[in-house]
């Protein structure tokens, strides 16, 4: 089925004033302590527009954390991830480093991480890298695994050498499947960086949140739950637009 | 007879499987002259794909010696580009770019190697799809731009692994009129596979024979026809004749019955 865009954009907006209606109707006659349980959208209001230029400021300070871990780990996990299908040897040194390291949550790691490289920005950053670089040397691995022979023998009956080869053939295939792998990243990032400024990292929307616990203000903890979302979401559109540059040569996906 | 531009000396080709090597092809002697078209047919599953693997050189003879002008083939090169049977245009380039990949592939300049994927996608009538991707373009249209970028490759011998198989019967002989006008307006040396019998005798000098595997040369047959050839030569009773006496060959060989169990 096709829907227009207008239409998309009319539902998504109707949906979350329908989300809006239904906070404001079940939160309109509560008691001190209901509004602590889940504040009403005024209280929320009313802490943006007093400490707005505070919570925008972590706000960016948690984005801007997301951004450079993902790039940081992203590069990094992409290049892996390449040269683990370019040379089997190399293939052999990075893969069970990487099968070893993976099913350690960062998050685990963070004490070492804080002992060796202080609290600092440095620190955080790695953590975040170091999630995304795993879900992106993975998943480019994988993603190139899956590009059809076909494509690598006609490039190589065509006279291509194998760098030709990674720069004509193997990098524009392997687009379409790194998508997911890199909106997994995201998540992830987010997740981490949330994680690390709750830990003990300085500013940004976990510790934020963090503070705000201490003193029971939930209406703050609402409103940065709220802004992260907002931050993931458009984010994560970003990504997309930016693959679909990318795929442009691919078929559009089929409604169903 | 020209000298042979192709040879292939007593080829032998055995793949391991469990058990016991499988031997595909056996003692194959074939030599192609210089911008000759040869199209090998058999049964399928006979060997005739693996003999084009081992030409283009992603497979080495077990025994036996290939060679190219004189020289032994020991890898993938472009001077001997191959044509599959699969979709294998690149879907992430234009046509204009998938034409000027060999080229570009060999270091040539950009305005140069356009220049060559041009005249190619004009021959096989593409012009003006040269800057859509391939996903706007028909199969029969994905074809000739592999086709033409084959051509623009500029190879010495021409790999096709049966290309217009994958075809529905209208789209195939209007590549097959396509492929003998681009070949009439320039010849190369061809190596064609094909299960076709009456596409092996519209396009081919000659049309080699094999045997059920493992695979040598059964019989090879000078197609007399002349050229520039039409699609209106398929209904004359001399090429039904000949189309005949080859389907009696392969007939042969399936009552037979040794090749039936890998098809």
């Amino acid at each position: 089925m096709h829907v227009p865009t207008r239409h998309k954009v009319i539902a998504n907006c109707a949906m979350l004033m329908l989300f809006g209606l239904l906070w404001y109707l079940f939160t309109r006659d509560q008691s001190d302590r209901g509004s602590l349980m889940f504040p009403r959208p005024a209280l929320v209001r009313d802490t943006f527009a007093s400490q707005w230029r505070e919570i925008l400021s972590y706000a960016f300070t948690t984005w801007y954390r997301v951004v450079i871990g993902l790039s940081l780990g992203a590069a990094l996990g992409v290049t892996a991830g390449l040269a683990m299908t370019y040379n089997r040897v190399l293939y052999f040194l990075i893969d069970p480093v990487v099968e070893l390291i993976r099913p350690i949550h960062p998050v685990a790691l963070t004490p070492f991480f804080i002992l060796w490289l202080g609290l600092g920005n440095t620190s955080q950053l790695l953590l975040i890298a170091l999630g995304c670089f795993m879900v992106m040397a993975v998943s480019t691995y994988v993603s190139i695994s899956n590009i059809s022979p076909i494509y690598l023998r006609a490039a190589q009956s065509l006279g291509a050498s194998k760098p030709h080869i990674y720069r004509s053939v193997v990098i524009p295939a392997m687009m379409p499947a790194l998508v997911g792998g890199t909106r997994v990243a995201l998540a992830s990032a987010f997740a981490l960086t949330v994680a690390a400024e709750y830990l003990g990292a300085q500013g940004g929307l976990g510790f934020l949140i963090r503070n705000a616990r201490t003193i029971l203000h939930t209406e703050t903890i609402l409103l940065a739950a709220m802004i992260l979302g907002l931050e993931s979401l458009v984010t994560d559109q970003a990504i997309r637009l930016l693959f679909s540059h990318f795929t442009r040569w691919t078929h559009k996906p089929i409604e169903i | 007879m020209k000298p042979a531009e192709l040879s292939l000396q007593e080829v032998s080709l055995e793949f391991p499987t469990s058990n016991r090597p499988l031997a595909v092809i056996s003692g194959l002697t074939l030599d192609v002259a210089k911008d000759e078209f040869v199209s090998v047919v058999g049964l399928s599953g006979c060997g005739k794909s693996t003999l084009l693997h081992l030409v283009a050189g992603f497979l080495q003879p077990t025994t036996g010696h290939i060679s190219y002008r004189g020289a032994a083939v020991t890898g993938v090169s472009s001077a001997r580009v191959m044509v599959f049977q699969e979709d294998s245009v690149f879907p992430w380039m234009t046509v204009l770019e998938n034409a000027a990949y060999g080229p570009r592939a060999r270091g040539v300049a950009e305005p140069e190697a356009d220049r060559i994927a041009g005249k190619y996608i004009d021959l096989v009538g593409l012009r003006e799809f040269a800057e859509e991707y391939p996903k706007n373009l028909s199969g029969g249209m994905r074809k000739r731009v592999d086709l033409a970028r084959a051509y623009a490759a500029e190879p010495g011998v021409l790999l096709m692994d049966e290309p217009f198989g994958a075809l529905d019967a209208y789209t195939r002989e209007r590549m097959q009129v396509d492929l003998l006008e681009l070949w009439q307006a320039e010849q190369k040396t061809v190596l064609f596979v094909t299960h076709d019998l009456a596409e092996a005798l519209l396009m081919s000098d000659r049309v080699i024979v094999l045997s059920r595997r493992p695979a040598r040369v059964h019989t090879v047959i000078t197609v007399p026809f002349s050229r520039p050839r039409n699609r209106g030569l398929r209904k004359t009773p001399e090429f039904l004749k000949q189309q005949s006496l080859l389907e009696e060959i392969l007939h042969s060989f399936e009552v037979a019955d040794a090749c039936a169990h890998t098809s």
